[in-house]
């Protein structure tokens, strides 16, 4: 439902030169890196290691202290777990719906045209037979699809999504795991904030951040030992039978 | 049941319905917002600010409601800047704190507060001005037309965690506004009841935000007119009463929902609908007051007792204060404003005194005489503290004889038949009041000229003393308000000069909080158990029930109490009842 540019030689996200943080000293140094539309892009750090930041930065949110960065087609946020209220009384489709607003002048509401894009989304995600749903009734990863319904809603080209995997089932992971392959194939550029290094290993790209950008390339090229524990330091754990297994995750919300 | 139906063709009535429909279509669209974005206390603070903008407005001289907007405003804005890490409570409780200290310093410091502020804190429903209906009208146009724009913004920052700061700080001067709308109908202090109550007591049938948005609605039209209802049933002032009726409405669509849940999947709004027509129906047959409207209207207990006396059998007088309650804090009831409405004869005692009374009138649209007893007085005495004349003058018998000979005057004029009953009556008060002076002055002469200082809690008896030839060498609050309190400095030099003068006796008012008077005569030995009567009187049938009963018991403990028991005189043998 995307529609892929017709100029996808040329990047989707380009990146030179980034100095990010939030006033004061820089929270993130050294970025540089190029994403092609279709790409995903794992982005790989501890905690605070500034994956947040990037996300926030990328998104509009904070304003790059040095260098700039390109985006190209409208970008979608789905932001951490924590947001998305579970007592308000809204269902699944009220909250893609909200995805819509970003286009719209601030004297539109959502028309037709929009609660048309946000079913479509939502059936785009697997969701279309939860569209009344209330949204507190719906599982972590149902909840975690109707975000990025709201994003496809909008028209978004480049998802960013922060640890959208964060406290999901294995069974809800492998969905939205499914469903993310499903956007790439179809020209949308993934950006996704992650601890697991098995998926990263099987997406496009992976950016390590730690302060600083440490890595990017092709994951078989940036995940080695060496990057890895600049990445997470000493907590880096060996699993018998070869691999790495970052520290556990710590969900946080802010 | 047809007394309570023909209650609702009084044009008054009418209005009262009409604004709080107004206000129901404000409560419907901002409610469930101010509960989703967790705004129940600023709402509340918003109204509860508006009193230091009265007092301010006071002092300044500008419009109660203008006064009242400018402080709620205030306290809006402060809510939203300060600063950005501090959250939207604490920073609504930061500022209200601070405007409310300005208040209490102004009220203590500047001015008394006039009839404005008390009209203004604890709303005029029933006297509502086409003004009143236009800014409810005009806040129900802006809070849907917010609404409209805003929600699905407001939705999308809760739910995909988007920042709208112009929309945010939209809802919040929405909320701002709307409750201010709120503020001529129920007061400052019960402003947010039906912009929260209703909202609350629909959120448990509600499971999507139009749903609850309509759910609201129905249950604010339900609180609002079942509370004026209940209001014009039991004669209670309206504001509280729709408070009170919204509160019990929550608790009683919360059990009911737990109810329908626990015995059946039953049709929602099922246990609702019966829990309302339940209540509804117990508040209809329960009240039917029956009153009927006297033709003259007194605004304190001390008029009404002298009008009543002048009128005798022949006109049943209303007080609209009761007796015993502060004249400070007056809300009109439906039955004062139905007797305002049909009034001939509007008796009050004067400006600084009873002020709300003129307004009160001009609202119930009544066409009564205003007699204004302050304006024909021979004893006028001028203070420096009050912003004309002492308004205290019912504390100097000679007053009253002229007052009871204007007020027979007047009842002649509106009821010719019975002028010979009630210019006899005024002469015989008086010849009582002349007589109650008489004997007053000579009980107070075997004072020794050590025992003649007083002090008493706040300046209502310039006239007294005047008469009585009694010195007045301190009070101990220094206005009227009941927000106002003395400063450590002014209260030092009071229990100084107490000391160095010997006085025996401090003297509390009735009405009035006597903590202070205590601690002041635990500090300086002087006793301060004797109380007297100010602005007001007892209940009917009590030893001061009546003027004369008011300024016998003042005289005689002030006798007693200045020349620490050694002079006592009974003015009357049996308590001046029977005058």
């Amino acid at each position: 439902m995307v529609p892929i540019s017709a100029q996808s030689a040329q990047p989707a996200v380009l990146v030179e030169e980034l100095v990010a943080g939030y006033g004061g000293t820089p929270a993130l140094t050294g970025l540089d890196f190029v994403a092609a539309p279709g790409e995903r892009v794992a982005l790989l750090g501890p905690n605070g290691g500034g994956k947040t930041t990037l996300i926030r930065t990328l998104q509009g949110d904070l304003t790059p202290i040095s260098g700039t960065f390109t985006l190209r087609g409208i970008v979608g946020h789905v932001p951490q777990k924590s947001s998305g209220r579970n007592d308000w009384p809204v269902t699944a489709l009220d909250v893609a719906i909200c995805g819509t607003l970003d286009a719209l002048p601030w004297w539109r509401v959502p028309g037709k045209a929009q609660r048309r894009a946000a079913r479509e989304a939502l059936e785009a995600v697997g969701l279309g037979e939860r569209s009344s749903t209330p949204y507190g009734e719906l599982s972590g990863g149902q909840q975690r699809r109707t975000q990025v319904a709201a994003a496809l809603a909008g028209g978004a080209s480049v998802l960013l999504l922060d640890e959208p995997f964060a406290g999901l089932d294995a069974v809800a992971a492998d969905r939205l795991e499914k469903l993310l392959a499903t956007l790439a194939d179809s020209g949308t550029t993934l950006l996704i904030a992650t601890h697991d290094l098995d998926q990263a290993r099987s997406w496009e790209k992976v950016l390590c951040l730690n302060g600083e950008q440490l890595a990017f390339g092709p994951p078989e090229a940036v995940l080695t030992r060496q990057t890895l524990e600049a990445t997470f330091g000493s907590d880096l754990l060996e699993i018998p039978g070869g691999g790495f297994m970052a520290p556990p995750h710590h969900h946080h919300d802010h | 049941m047809s007394h309570l139906a023909s209650q609702f063709l009084h044009p008054f009535v009418q209005r009262a319905s009409l604004e709080l429909l107004l206000l129901c279509v404000t409560a419907a669209a901002l409610g469930p917002w101010i509960l989703m974005r967790g705004l129940g206390f600023f709402a509340h603070a918003i109204g509860t600010a508006a009193f230091p903008g009265l007092i301010a407005a006071d002092a300044l001289g500008i419009a109660p409601q203008l006064g009242a907007t400018l402080g709620a405003m205030g306290v809006a804005a402060g809510s939203g800047v300060v600063s950005p890490t501090t959250r939207t409570g604490t920073r609504t409780a930061l500022w209200l704190t601070g405007a409310m200290a300005v208040g209490a310093l102004l009220a203590s410091n500047i001015s008394r507060p006039g009839a404005g502020v008390d009209s203004a804190l604890f709303g005029s429903l029933l006297t509502s001005t086409t003004a009143d209906l236009l800014t409810a009208a005009g806040a129900a146009c802006l809070a849907v037309g917010a609404v409209r724009l805003g929600g699905p913004r407001w939705l999308s920052e809760g739910m995909l965690g988007r920042s709208w700061p112009f929309w945010n700080s939209a809802l919040l001067g929405v909320v701002a506004i709307a409750v201010i709308a709120q503020l001529a109908a129920v007061g400052a202090l019960l402003a947010s009841t039906l912009l929260v109550l209703p909202a609350a007591a629909a959120r448990p049938w509600a499971s999507t935000i139009q749903r609850w948005a309509f759910v609201t609605g129905v249950f604010a039209v339900f609180m609002s007119l079942l509370g004026l209802t209940a209001s014009l049933s039991f004669d209670t002032p309206p504001g509280a009463t729709i408070a009170l009726t919204a509160g019990l409405c929550v608790v009683g669509s919360l059990c009911a929902r737990s109810v329908s849940r626990s015995i059946s999947r039953a049709p929602i709004g099922g246990g609702g609908a019966a829990a309302m027509a339940l209540s509804a129906l117990i508040v209809t047959t329960v009240g039917c007051a029956q009153t009927t409207t006297p033709p003259v209207v007194a605004t304190t207990p001390i008029i009404g007792s002298i009008t009543q006396q002048v009128a005798g059998n022949d006109i049943t007088v209303k007080t609209l204060i009761p007796a015993g309650a502060d004249p400070h804090s007056y809300e009109p009831r439906p039955s004062d404003i139905d007797a305002l409405s049909t009034a001939e004869l509007l008796v009050r005692s004067g400006p600084g005194m009873d002020d709300w009374a003129k307004r009160a009138q001009d609202r119930a649209g009544g066409k009564a005489t205003t007699l204004d007893l302050a304006a024909g007085l021979p004893i006028a005495r001028n203070a420096a503290q009050f912003k004309s004349t002492d308004p205290h003058w019912f504390h100097d018998p000679r007053n009253i004889a002229a007052a009871a000979v204007t007020i027979g005057n007047a009842l002649s004029e509106i009821d010719p038949t019975h002028a010979l009953a009630y210019r006899a009556r005024a002469g015989r008060l008086a010849r009582t009041a002349a007589d109650l002076d008489r004997r007053a002055r000579r009980c107070v002469s075997k004072l020794k000229s050590g025992e003649r200082n007083l002090v008493t809690d706040h300046d209502a008896f310039g006239y007294l003393a005047d008469r009585l030839g009694l010195r007045i060498i301190g009070t101990l609050i220094p206005s009227q308000s009941t927000a106002a309190a003395p400063s450590p400095r002014a209260l030092d030099g009071l229990a100084r000069k107490i000391r160095s003068l010997g006085v025996k006796a401090i003297f509390p008012e009735r009405a009035v909080d006597p903590r202070l008077a205590v601690n002041l005569g635990r500090q300086t030995g002087a006793s301060s158990k004797e109380q007297l009567d100010a602005d007001t009187l007892g209940a009917a049938g009590t030893r001061n029930g009546t003027w004369q009963g008011m300024w016998v018991n003042n005289v005689e403990t002030l006798v007693s109490a200045l020349s620490g028991g050694r002079v006592t005189c009974a003015i009357t043998q049996n308590g001046g009842g029977s005058y």
